[in-house]
């Protein structure tokens, strides 16, 4: 892979020019936030996939995360007064910590496969239901708005869509960034998902390697809460925590290819516009008929592509792009 | 001197003694046999020593350090690696990737990566998925995944089981090369003649309790062992 550096660096190279070019177009604002909405999904399942496909561990509940970040940056604006930019970077670090404690009981004790996946769907409940019973902390199921502040990058509060475009795509590359660096520490990842055991008997301090990746996929998914409070201005523990959120982030993954570094990123410019079409479309006559079609492509892609659609690319692009895994 | 000291060893699943009071040596150097019938707890043993289970009871000593209780990755590196008796891989790399990703704790080089390759004889079936190996390759693929680890001490568990008697003798001087090389090994096998073929020493256990301890042919003379494998009525 070593010679193949340049034949990396290029297609990714053009593909960042292009993500940065998109806004120069004059977009509609409503085809910008799809735009958005894309990247976005394709940044938190890519944070997703470090855990979900990488290390092969099923989370479905990182909801939790993306909730904790949303309204972290929400209790430091309104509360402290702290500049949104700053508080996305300590939303990351609050949803790490708070991984710590599903985390650390689950992989400590061996919980694996299905049951671990169980804890993290009741964990991401559990949140819920505590912030719609705080009401007084945390606004309870009417959720919260964020305030109107001056605009500016620090605030992370824009008139238009394409400075928001512009900060998530910035995200997204930060993500892909540090996980192309990762090296080792990916691989050890690769090896706890193939087998536990032979991890174990080659060294790997397995415990500590899957902690690190939940810390790591929910430093990021917090941020992407925090993003997404900023974008939206509001939240609601529903959406915040909801089974929902969660499982967006894996359907992607798993749809566009989660054992490949650019399946979550496909799955996202597949799903997300059919998705908002979907929503736009059926969703004010037959309310979440967007999620029975959702539901029919994953079984369909289930089915005939279990490695996604990045196994169809594969042949085609393989040996240009980062390999998978 | 003992490399790794088992004192007192028991383990239990419910009622069952997997394990009971075991006691044994492993002298530096020497290529260790420990047979037994089905279900005598020579696999527990080695999950035992290696940390997959924790004993119940008793002690592992491994140069002179207490690693009783040590979680498997510990325990590895530490230098005592261990083979699989149900083969066990990264399935879907490639066997190359495999012994790549073994070898990163230690550092070994991709030049010993692909030396040991060649020593199990695997070169043919280097960029292979490990899903897509026979099962002596899969043996073989354990044994450089163990040798990859750069061990003190290497635990193989019945790697001949299932073998051809050509392959197994292939195999029998793979592991007689490893043992010139400065690796002590203690070998579970369930055929005897593998046993005799290449160990100093062996150990009987069954139902748990070792039976009989010495060289090879006095081990199979003994009125014990003849009872264990054989029934009572075998037993002069």
């Amino acid at each position: 892979m070593r010679s193949l550096r340049l034949n990396r660096i290029i297609p990714i190279s053009v593909m960042l020019l292009t993500a940065y070019l998109i806004p120069v177009i004059q977009l509609p604002p409503y085809i910008m936030h799809v735009f958005i909405l894309v990247i976005m999904w394709a940044y938190l399942s890519t944070a997703w996939n470090i855990l979900g496909g990488t290390a092969g561990q099923l989370s479905l509940g990182h909801a939790a995360f993306f909730g904790i970040g949303a309204y972290t940056t929400y209790f430091l604006t309104v509360w402290f007064g702290l500049p949104p930019l700053m508080n996305l970077l300590i939303s990351g670090l609050t949803a790490s910590l708070l991984s710590v404690v599903i985390g650390y009981p689950c992989f400590r004790y061996g919980l694996r496969g299905v049951y671990f996946t169980l804890a993290t769907i009741a964990f991401a409940e559990i949140m819920k239901d505590l912030f719609i019973y705080l009401r007084d902390l945390t606004g309870g199921s009417l959720g919260v708005w964020m305030p109107v502040l001056p605009e500016g990058i620090t605030t992370l509060y824009f008139f238009g869509k394409e400075a928001y475009y512009y900060v998530m795509t910035t995200l997204y590359v930060v993500l892909v960034v540090i996980i192309g660096v990762m090296g080792r520490f990916r691989e050890y990842l690769l090896a706890i998902r193939e087998d536990e055991d032979v991890s174990a008997s080659i060294g790997i301090n397995v415990t500590r390697y899957k902690l690190l990746a939940l810390m790591i996929s929910s430093f990021f998914v917090g941020v992407g809460g925090a993003y997404y409070i900023c974008y939206f201005r509001y939240i609601n523990p529903y959406t915040a925590f909801g089974l929902d959120t969660s499982l967006q982030m894996a359907l992607i993954s798993i749809f566009g290819g989660m054992y490949s570094f650019w399946g979550p990123l496909i799955g996202s410019i597949i799903l997300t516009p059919i998705g908002e079409y979907l929503r736009i479309t059926l969703g004010g006559t037959y309310v979440g008929s967007h999620l029975l079609i959702y539901g029919l492509l994953l079984i369909l892609i289930i089915r005939f592509l279990p490695k996604g659609i990045y196994s169809l690319l594969e042949p085609i692009y393989g040996r240009y792009l980062v390999r998978g895994g | 001197m003992a490399l790794l000291e088992v004192r007192n060893l028991s383990k239990r699943f419910g009622g069952l003694w997997a394990l009971k009071n075991v006691d044994l040596d492993v002298i530096d150097g020497e290529i260790l046999g420990i047979i037994g019938p089905n279900g005598a707890g020579k696999t527990t043993l080695f999950n035992c020593i290696s940390g997959y289970y924790k004993p119940d009871s008793g002690k592992v000593i491994f140069q002179s350090r207490d690693i009783t209780g040590l979680p498997p990755f510990k325990i590895a590196q530490l230098g005592i690696a261990r083979t699989f008796q149900q083969t066990k891989a990264f399935n879907n790399l490639t066997v190359l990737d495999n012994l790549r990703i073994a070898a990163l704790y230690r550092g070994t080089s991709l030049d010993d990566v692909l030396e040991i390759i060649k020593l199990v004889g695997l070169e043919g079936r280097r960029d292979s998925l490990a899903s897509s190996l026979t099962i002596l390759e899969r043996k073989r693929l354990e044994l450089a995944r163990a040798l990859v680890i750069k061990p003190k001490l290497l635990l193989l568990d019945e790697v001949m089981a299932g073998l051809k008697p050509y392959e197994a003798d292939e195999l029998l001087d793979v592991i007689l090369r490893i043992n010139k090389s400065g690796v002590t090994i203690v070998i579970v096998e369930h055929v005897m003649r593998t046993i005799k073929k290449v160990c100093n020493r062996v150990i009987v256990l069954d139902f748990g309790v070792k039976i009989a301890e010495g060289r090879p042919e006095e081990v199979m003379k003994d009125e014990k062992v003849i009872k264990a494998y054989l029934g009572e009525e075998f037993a002069a």
